[in-house]
């Protein structure tokens, strides 16, 4: 196929979005820019603190002038700054650490379900260990002897995170490996590197793509809970899961700490799993040119 | 024995599959699927396989084009040893050998473009690229009756019927000399099922493949193939020449898969004697002693339940494995 053809394909499938997807991508995009762009369009330097300002309402105009949109915080730091700050952190870790953990669990299920026999079961006993052991137990020693960082954050999220990918790679490969299309590969003389990338990948994306999704807000809560435990992001760098973990404390006279992180989480975990399930129906050929 | 005409030779061949059962798989068995089978198919030929479900045709069309491993036997493709054959050597002897799917729907990628899926064969072993890619890719769609224009959709896009018209061009894409059609038409409509049966024989005459059809639709094997083999329970119990076959059946078995054909005519229908088998085929992992069929076969006498009967040549070129006829 050439790149003209891909592309007018390409274009051809993704010609009529729907407007509820158009309204997500444009969220997402908006959140993305919001984060690239904080540094700029901050109000406020985030870790900046006013104590004569703590715990302020949203729309609480300062000494200096300054109207704080989203309130301050318990130290009086500006809200939305933090929010802004924390956007990048929150997306980028869970971002990373989806993609590391997809790599790591999809090729590891797809080779335990090609190759079978010993392969099949290390691997998949490994799996069973992996998920018997608490997440966050696993990431609180790995944090305690790594040390923590944004990096490790990704790293420790990653290499917990991939036995659930392998579980559905794994089963969703025995069953595809079994149908008459792999065994005409087989007989075409493709190797395994072949059948795994060409045709048992393209066959299991869309119930990964499902797990990624959900696995996606999930990353954002647990480095928000490994942050509460003083593991994940450092202070007085914001994120997310660090904004809202304090603001938990303040809930009944400060709810407006919770409330906007929240809903920016809210938006952003309902963005990507609308997004990825439609992404799941757009690539599967079956379901277009209806 | 390397006739260089018999594109296959098989030589008591057996398949067998270790079973494991019970709590922690303590007690263990052997599936006998196939038992000791011998077959030459010449080129141009078709041989027709029949038996019932379970019997080990499925088994044995796998095993022949090198998915399944048999555990003693010869396997010759175009006078080349399958069997203990390996890397490159075993490579290039396998892609004479190619299969047709029972099930069009699950035998294309659902992913990929039929162009693609024909395609795969040639960019494996690397015989054709780029602009020779395509046309040979377009030759081949002409000839199972598809237009080439047709090679950038995808599969869902096409009926049963064009399904395996692709399924086809992909499996003649190596110029094979021996197709296994594992009941290749019985998942089709039957409008469409005559159309890809005439497609199979005229690319037949013109390409001079044989034929290996695993079937169990008697009416197909009697308009399509030069020579019928019948299969119970592992092991061949019959084989004749299509016109023999059906005009004089002698194994009891046989004669009882004939009779479960429907006549057109109720008549005769009404007017036929039927000859119906009792009990289920028994488990391959504990195939009974001496002849296979006895627990089932209507001649049955004392010896067949002690002494295993050989394939035998009969007056008019048939061999049957059976006593008492």
């Amino acid at each position: 196929m050439t790149l003209a053809t891909l592309s007018t394909s390409l274009s051809a499938r993704f010609r009529r979005i729907p407007l509820p997807i158009l309204a997500v991508i444009a969220i997402l995009i908006t959140m993305v820019l919001l984060a690239a762009l904080a540094p700029w369009i901050a109000p406020a330097d985030p870790s900046r603190q006013d104590l004569f300002a703590r715990l302020k309402p949203p729309g609480f105009v300062g000494r200096s002038g300054i109207t704080y949109w989203f309130g301050t915080d318990d130290l009086g730091r500006d809200l939305l700054s933090r929010v802004l700050y924390g956007a990048g952190v929150s997306l980028g870790v869970a971002l990373l650490s989806v993609i590391v953990s997809t790599l790591v669990g999809v090729s590891l299920g797809m080779i335990a379900g090609w190759f079978r026999g010993w392969v099949e079961v290390v691997i998949m006993r490994l799996v069973d260990i992996m998920m018997s052991i608490p997440a966050v137990l696993l990431a609180v020693l790995t944090v305690a002897v790594l040390g923590p960082g944004f990096l490790k954050l990704v790293l420790v999220l990653g290499l917990t995170r991939w036995p659930r990918y392998t579980r559905v790679a794994y089963g969703q490969t025995l069953q595809v490996a079994n149908l008459p299309f792999i065994k005409a590969s087989e007989l075409a003389g493709a190797g395994a590197a072949r059948i795994l990338f060409h045709h048992v990948l393209p066959n299991i994306a869309g119930p990964v793509l499902v797990v990624a999704t959900a696995e996606f807000g999930l990353m954002i809560l647990t480095e928000a809970g490994l942050s509460f435990l003083g593991l994940g992001i450092q202070p007085p760098t914001p994120s997310w899961g660090s904004i809202m973990s304090v603001g938990r404390e303040y809930v009944e006279r400060a709810w407006w700490i919770v409330l906007f992180p929240g809903l920016s989480l809210f938006f952003l975990v309902f963005s990507v799993n609308l997004l990825g399930d439609w992404l799941r129906d757009q690539l599967d050929p079956r379901s277009r040119t209806r | 024995m390397s006739d260089t005409h018999q594109v296959l030779e098989i030589r008591d061949v057996a398949v067998h599959f270790n079973g494991r059962s019970g709590l922690f798989g303590r007690s263990q068995f052997v599936v006998k699927a196939v038992n000791g089978v011998s077959l030459d198919i010449a080129a141009g030929e078709t041989v027709a396989l029949v038996g019932e479900s379970g019997c080990g045709k499925s088994t044995l069309s796998n095993t022949i084009v090198g998915l399944q491993q048999p555990v003693e036997g010869s396997i010759r493709i175009a006078g080349e040893e399958v069997v203990g054959a390996r890397g490159k050597a075993l490579n290039d002897i396998r892609r004479k050998v190619q299969m047709i799917f029972q099930d069009p729907a699950l035998s294309l990628d659902p992913r990929s473009t039929i162009g693609a899926a024909i395609a795969e064969p040639l960019i494996v072993r690397g015989i054709a690229r780029g602009e020779a890619l395509k046309s040979r890719i377009a030759k081949l769609l002409t000839e199972v009756g598809l237009r080439p224009e047709h090679a950038d959709r995808y599969p869902h896009q096409f009926s049963g019927g064009q399904r395996q018209r692709v399924v086809i061009a992909r499996a003649l894409a190596l110029e094979p000399a021996l197709v296994v059609c594992d009941e290749p038409v019985s998942a089709l409509d039957v409008s469409v099922r005559a159309q890809i049966l005439n497609l199979l024989v005229a690319l037949q005459k013109r390409t001079g493949v044989a034929y290996l059809f695993v079937s169990h639709d008697l009416s197909v094997v009697r308009h399509i193939c030069d020579r019928v083999v019948v299969m119970y329970l592992g092991r061949f119990v019959e084989i004749a020449d299509r016109d023999t076959f059906f005009a004089n059946p002698k194994h009891p078995y046989t004669k009882a898969l004939m009779s479960a054909v429907p006549e057109a005519d109720p008549r005769l229908q009404r007017s036929r004697e039927r000859l119906i088998l009792t009990g289920e085929l028994p488990s391959p992992s504990n195939i009974p002693p001496g002849c296979a069929f006895h627990t089932r076969c209507p001649l049955a006498t004392e010896i067949c339940s002690r002494v295993r009967p050989e394939l035998t040549s009969r007056a008019d070129g048939s061999t049957v494995a059976c006593h008492h006829v």
